[in-house]
């Protein structure tokens, strides 16, 4: 009896210290939160949590921009955590469960994308301090800057701007004597039809593995496309609202249209690789660089991605058709509603941004498009340096891209991480000619009525 | 009268004797709470608790920012009119109904074979259990290279030999479950083990009068050397059960859940409506009804199996 209840005891005490532990932890994470929050306007030192995606190439920069930033306010300690783009949205929602949020982070370096996290409430309304130091990120480009304005409330402050653009393989090109595309985005002979003309020049020995050269390939994802057609899957108000609603795939005629016009270049005219084909070859490395594929439409990031590429490479726009418009892609700082430390937190931001310093040299390490329009030419001359086309081209071409642009849509509806799996699945069998455009279409609008959020 | 006396004063001393044993037992009793504490306390701490978390959240709306909402028996009604949950509950099944017969029969065939008296026995074990602990995710990778339609040894293999085109063996949506069900037979060193340790239990006196009655090598693997290991078959199945039903590493790394659905795991989809639906309430009751599903099917195997299994000690012998 009295041995039992010792183990009792035993037990008791062990839980207890367990829990002590516990506790202990806790209060001192308390304390330093108190004396942190004290600090802002003390002197005490503050920590705020940047959150990055795992990304070797930006290294360099992350380290640089957190000690300029501390060197420059003393009182800031600024805490970096990687995390692998595909890791981020399950550390994310452990972390603001538990509210444990990093203070700064852009919320498309997560699959869920910007809609999802604001329409959870997790990003904070940065109106107010915008409005004050509106000075400080004037020269952000304004059409940029309204893509995170949602009922008038400012969610993000833009770091770059990708456009979409058709990439192609000049040395193909030369071999076949095909011309080389134009770059003015307003120039309506480069449409489809042409697109298609010179991928059938282009293409050959489709079917044996180590010499098939494909024309064309369109690695948007099916919704893209149909945009580039004037169609879309989904109303406009699922851009402003973030609610994906009631689909437009069946109601509007061009989605039709642009799929078509894809499974014709895979099925019929046999310009472009199947599903199957581009799995394939992507296990190998990126289709274009494979020198495999002529020509790639894709996001701006082919400007740095396509650099190792062993062959000569140009730019075009994406072809003209009535009502195309084509994806941007603007990644923002964003500041979570849950920081303890807002304040210090936009100060970081306005620093990552500056076009003189964070702004600048982030761009010059990533070669990303930048947001902010007195970075443009630094960016145009780089690019151009970059490709071998001039100047004027490179500016022609991404001021086209953003005119014809709008913001892709998996930042702009809510958890579109999971529409797009569901758009995918169906789009597959289509690219590989299992299943007719209609029956695709009528499938992809049952399926997405059927998601439940 | 003395023989009653002697029996008490045996049954005191006995009693003595309990007592002074006792202070050594609590003693040992009490080592082994203290040794065992760390696990006991993290059970109920990282693993109970959140068993028991799930089992609260499963009756409630949870968004991860917003607290939970009670809403009953929301979820598991939700269920019943969930596209995605049937589909991928019926992938899962078959990929179940194949993966386990063809894991038990391809672990036992070379657990048999690494039980011959060789040389170089020893050698070929390891090299057998290896592939076991590398990490699932890099076997995921390894076998979608080896399966590769256009670049991968297999197909080219095929054509060089055959001159057959190989299919498409991860995109073509009726084989990308059975193709899933063949990267198993680099994961079968565990089960194998398994029963490389019960072969080799198996008196080898029957098999010598068997032998001398003129039972074929065939005839003694199927009359004694199965029914002998047939509780531990029957253990290796139900392993193996639970664990195909929890797949998700071989579709998330190499077919994101396609083509067309076709190889959506349960536990896929539990964790994206957890983590991309960020429906933690529905993920938990996905988690409950697969918890349901895979206890029956224990169950049914153990009472299916009340006539197949031979324990030797067996009151039924």
């Amino acid at each position: 009896m009295t041995m039992k209840t010792k183990t009792t005891a035993l037990l008791l005490a062990l839980f207890l210290s367990v829990s002590l532990l516990y506790g202990c932890s806790k209060g001192k994470s308390n304390n330093a939160a108190s004396s942190g929050d004290t600090g802002s306007s003390g002197g005490d030192k503050v920590t705020i949590e940047w959150l990055v995606r795992t990304d070797p190439n930006m290294i360099d920069w992350e380290k640089d921009m957190i000690a300029g930033f501390q060197k420059d306010n003393p009182n800031i300690t600024v805490k970096l955590t990687t995390i692998p783009q595909a890791e981020i949205d399950q550390r994310l929602t452990t972390m603001i469960s538990s509210g444990k949020v990093p203070d700064v982070w852009s919320p498309n370096w997560a699959n869920s994308g910007f809609a999802s996290y604001m329409k959870m409430g997790a990003l904070k309304d940065m109106t107010s301090f915008i409005e004050r130091d509106s000075g400080d990120i004037s020269t952000i480009n304004q059409q940029i800057m309204d893509i995170y304005k949602i009922d008038n409330k400012t969610y993000g402050i833009p770091m770059l701007a990708i456009g979409s653009f058709l990439f192609y393989n000049k040395e193909l090109f030369d071999k076949d004597g095909v011309p080389y595309p134009p770059t003015d985005w307003n120039d309506t002979s480069w449409n489809y039809d042409a697109m298609l003309q010179k991928a059938q020049k282009l293409t050959h020995d489709v079917g044996n593995a180590n010499k098939q050269v494909f024309g064309v390939l369109n690695s948007m994802s099916p919704n893209l496309q149909t945009w580039g057609f004037g169609g879309d899957m989904f109303k406009p108000e699922a851009y402003t609202s973030a609610v994906m609603g009631e689909p437009a795939v069946l109601t509007n005629p061009q989605n039709k249209e642009a799929l078509q016009f894809n499974v014709d270049l895979i099925q019929k005219h046999k310009v472009a690789p199947n599903q199957a084909t581009v799995d394939a070859v992507s296990a190998v490395g990126d289709p274009f660089l494979t020198g495999k594929v002529a020509m790639v439409i894709n996001g701006g990031w082919g400007f740095w991605a396509y650099g190792p590429a062993k062959f000569k490479w140009g730019v075009a726009p994406i072809p003209y058709h009535d009502g195309r418009k084509v994806p941007l892609f603007v990644d923002p700082w964003c500041i979570s509603e849950k920081s303890k430390h807002p304040e210090e937190s936009w100060k970081f931001i306005k620093y990552l941004v500056d076009p003189n310093n964070g702004g600048k040299k982030f761009m010059e390490k990533t070669s990303a498009t930048p947001a902010d329009t007195s970075l443009a030419d630094q960016w145009y001359q780089q690019m151009a340096d970059k490709t071998g086309m001039k100047v004027e081209e490179v500016k022609q071409l991404n001021e086209g891209a953003v005119q014809n642009g709008r913001e892709a849509d998996n930042h702009l509806i809510d958890k579109f991480a999971v529409i797009s799996t569901t758009i995918n699945q169906t789009a597959n069998s289509l690219w590989n000619g299992q299943k007719s455009v209609d029956q695709g279409l009528q499938e992809i609008d049952k399926n997405l009525r059927s998601l439940k959020f | 009268m003395s023989a009653v006396n002697a029996t008490e004063l045996r049954a005191e001393s006995a009693a003595k004797l309990k007592k002074r044993r006792n202070p050594e037992r609590a003693r040992e009793e009490r080592a082994f709470w203290m040794f065992i504490s760390p696990w006991v306390i993290g059970f109920i701490l990282f693993s109970g608790g959140p068993i028991l978390a799930s089992l609260v959240l499963s009756f409630a709306d949870y968004n991860v920012i917003d607290p939970p909402k009670f809403i009953g028996l929301g979820n598991f009604s939700g269920l019943f009119d969930d596209r995605l949950f049937y589909k991928s509950l019926s992938v899962t099944a078959y990929y179940v109904v194949l993966v386990v017969p063809f894991t038990m029969i391809s672990s036992l065939l070379l657990a048999v074979l690494l039980n011959q008296k060789v040389r170089g026995q020893p050698l070929f074990r390891t090299l057998y259990y290896t592939p076991s602990i590398i990490s699932g995710v890099a076997v995921a990778y390894l076998w979608s290279w080896l399966l590769n339609p256009e670049f991968g040894v297999v197909n080219s293999l095929l054509g060089q030999w055959f001159g057959i085109r190989g299919p498409g063996w991860f995109t073509d949506a009726h084989l990308v479950i059975p193709s899933m069900v063949l990267m198993q037979l680099t994961a079968i060193g565990g089960t194998m083990v398994i029963f490389l340790a019960s072969l080799q239990s198996l008196p080898s006196d029957l098999y010598e009068s068997a032998a001398m009655d003129g039972a074929s090598r065939m005839r003694q693997f199927f009359r004694i050397t199965v029914p002998l290991i047939s509780p531990v078959i029957l253990f290796n199945s139900i392993i193996g059960i639970i664990s195909s039903f929890q797949a998700f590493t071989q579709s998330y790394v190499i077919t994101k859940g396609g083509p067309d659905w076709n190889s959506y795991f349960y536990v896929y989809y539990l964790f994206d409506t957890a983590f991309f639906h960020f429906r933690m309430g529905y993920a938990s009751a996905l988690a409950w009804v697969m918890f349901v599903i895979v206890f029956l099917l224990t169950l049914l195997s153990l009472v299916l199996s009340r006539k197949l299994v031979y324990y030797e000690y067996d009151s039924r012998g």
